[in-house]
């Protein structure tokens, strides 16, 4: 299988504080890659780093989709919901369909209006399309937003924390959702998260990050329907 | 009532009043989706310094407001990228520094204070025919930049990280949104002046907003807003002889107060 991302050598420091370092690994496609650590270990900078968010030194091997982040332009193949976005809402009216489509790069309405309905239907909330997003439940946001990741058909999918603030029964429906995008779809997920319990069932591979990482496998006796 | 369109100044006024009456809430929709409200009063002040300098210089105020106002834009952008100052702070930073400034420049200058006057308060009757053309000029080209980069400048409304990992440049939009943010407010001197330009971006914005409609509707809502705003407010000041800065402005914030009834009656 090729591999998506390649991280080597990876060490970042900030203001004199070591954030990372020493970090290795290889992401490969199809891949479900549980992502945990303490606050403040270095995962979102990790998550950064590897979207060209955060530029590094040229020492630094990181590639995505065999280029190096800040070279890359193929966005299309990647859909990213940042941390604490979806869970604290937005401040002005958006509507659901506005959201999504403000992904979609093209001028032709047909053709966004098309993607917004194939997105808002993997997510089950077609529904909700002329809503504002403000006034969807913080489980109906999440969804939306990662709608709107999803609008471009992406290869990878990255989520930084996504289920802060979302009620257990809203999180469940999520975790599912997010497992048969990789099973079913063949999408390769990293998902940023504390809550490695309900990871267990979907995840091929953990990294731990705090400043290192470490890749554990999950307990094979707690996965259920996985493939790989 | 038609007889306040017999007179050459105010058909000027009306014409120059319109366009601004659109572009300021069409810019202001972003500003305040980015939280960068306090931004307009920021670009005001800059302005003042700009419009105090030339007429120190002794050449074309609304050029000195415009190019203050984008040299600070700039300026902004690149303070922001240091992440050692808050940006609320840096905006205190520049209203501060400019109001400082042009207290000097009155003080070294010698019989403008009439027109510094006007540029702080607006003096939309006194426009001329050759400023026409350059305020039109200016607010064709803010409207063509923001249909032009509509998608980019909500990205970046969103979350700057977000915006960028589609692929766009949210560090070159943020400059245009500053950059386009300073030219209305440059032209805005004119019709509300400097010290209520804010006004006249922010308030038909809020106003749009109780309505519970979409983005791209609440942006036109606003413009309507905007356009009903500076017509009131120009009504208004001829016949009952008032300042039509005020006016304006005053206009607009009854709209808010309709409309913020409007949602809480009817809407929700």
């Amino acid at each position: 299988m090729s591999s998506i991302i390649s991280v080597k050598d990876l060490g970042y420091s900030y203001s004199s504080n070591t954030v990372l370092q020493n970090i290795n690994f290889e992401i490969q496609a199809g891949e479900y890659i549980a992502l945990t650590g303490p606050n403040g270990g270095g995962k979102t900078t990790l998550i950064k780093i590897i979207l060209g968010l955060i530029p590094v030194n040229k020492l630094t091997k990181v590639n995505i989709f065999g280029k190096n982040p800040q070279d890359f332009r193929d966005w299309h193949k990647i859909g990213y919901v940042p941390q604490s976005l979806a869970s604290t809402g937005l401040d002005f009216p958006i509507t659901v369909s506005e959201l999504i489509g403000n992904n979609f790069q093209t001028n032709s309405q047909t053709k966004i209006n098309t993607a917004v309905n194939i997105a808002l239907e993997t997510v089950s909330l077609l529904h909700q399309k002329d809503k504002l997003v403000s006034h969807l439940s913080g489980g109906q946001r999440q969804r939306a937003f990662i709608a709107r990741s999803l609008v471009n058909q992406p290869e990878l999918l990255i989520l930084d924390e996504p289920i802060a603030g979302i009620d257990a029964g809203s999180q469940s429906q999520f975790y599912n959702l997010i497992g048969n995008l990789n099973q079913l779809m063949g999408l390769t997920i990293i998902f940023v998260t504390h809550d490695l319990g309900a990871l267990n069932r979907w995840a091929n591979r953990i990294f731990c990050v705090n400043q290192t990482l470490v890749i554990e496998r999950p307990d094979p006796s707690q996965k259920h329907g996985h493939q790989h | 009532m038609l007889q306040i369109f017999q007179y050459t100044f105010m058909q000027r006024a009306f014409l120059v009043g319109t366009i601004v009456g659109v572009i300021a809430p069409l810019v202001g929709s972003f500003l305040v989706a980015k939280r960068y409200s306090a931004l307009a009063d920021t670009l005001s002040h800059v302005s003042l310094v700009g419009v105090a300098a030339a007429l120190v210089a002794r050449v074309y105020p609304l050029f000195g407001a415009i190019t203050a106002s984008l040299i600070v834009s700039l300026g902004i952008e690149q303070l922001q990228k240091l992440r050692t100052i808050l940006s609320e702070s840096i905006l205190a930073i520049f209203i501060y520094a400019s109001l400082g400034i042009v207290s000097i420049l009155v003080s070294v200058g010698s019989n403008f204070n009439n027109d510094l006057w006007s540029y702080l308060f607006g003096s939309l009757t006194t426009v001329t025919e050759e400023q026409i053309p350059v305020i039109w000029g200016i607010g064709i080209l803010v409207i063509i930049c923001v249909i032009a980069f509509y998608r980019q400048l909500v990205a970046i409304c969103l979350d700057s990280n977000l915006a960028q990992t589609s692929g766009i440049r949210s560090g070159i939009i943020g400059t245009l949104l500053l950059v386009i943010a300073a030219l209305v407010v440059s032209v805005g001197l004119q019709v509300v002046g400097g010290l209520l330009i804010g006004g006249l971006m922010i308030l038909p914005v809020v106003a749009s907003w109780q309505f519970g409609l979409g983005f791209r509707s609440s942006i036109f809502l606003s413009t309507i807003f905007g356009i009903v705003a500076v017509w009131g407010g120009l009504i208004a000041a001829f016949y009952l002889n008032l300042a039509t800065g005020g006016s304006i402005i005053l206009t607009s914030l009854l709209i808010f107060v309709i409309s913020l009834l409007v949602n809480r009656l009817w809407v929700n």
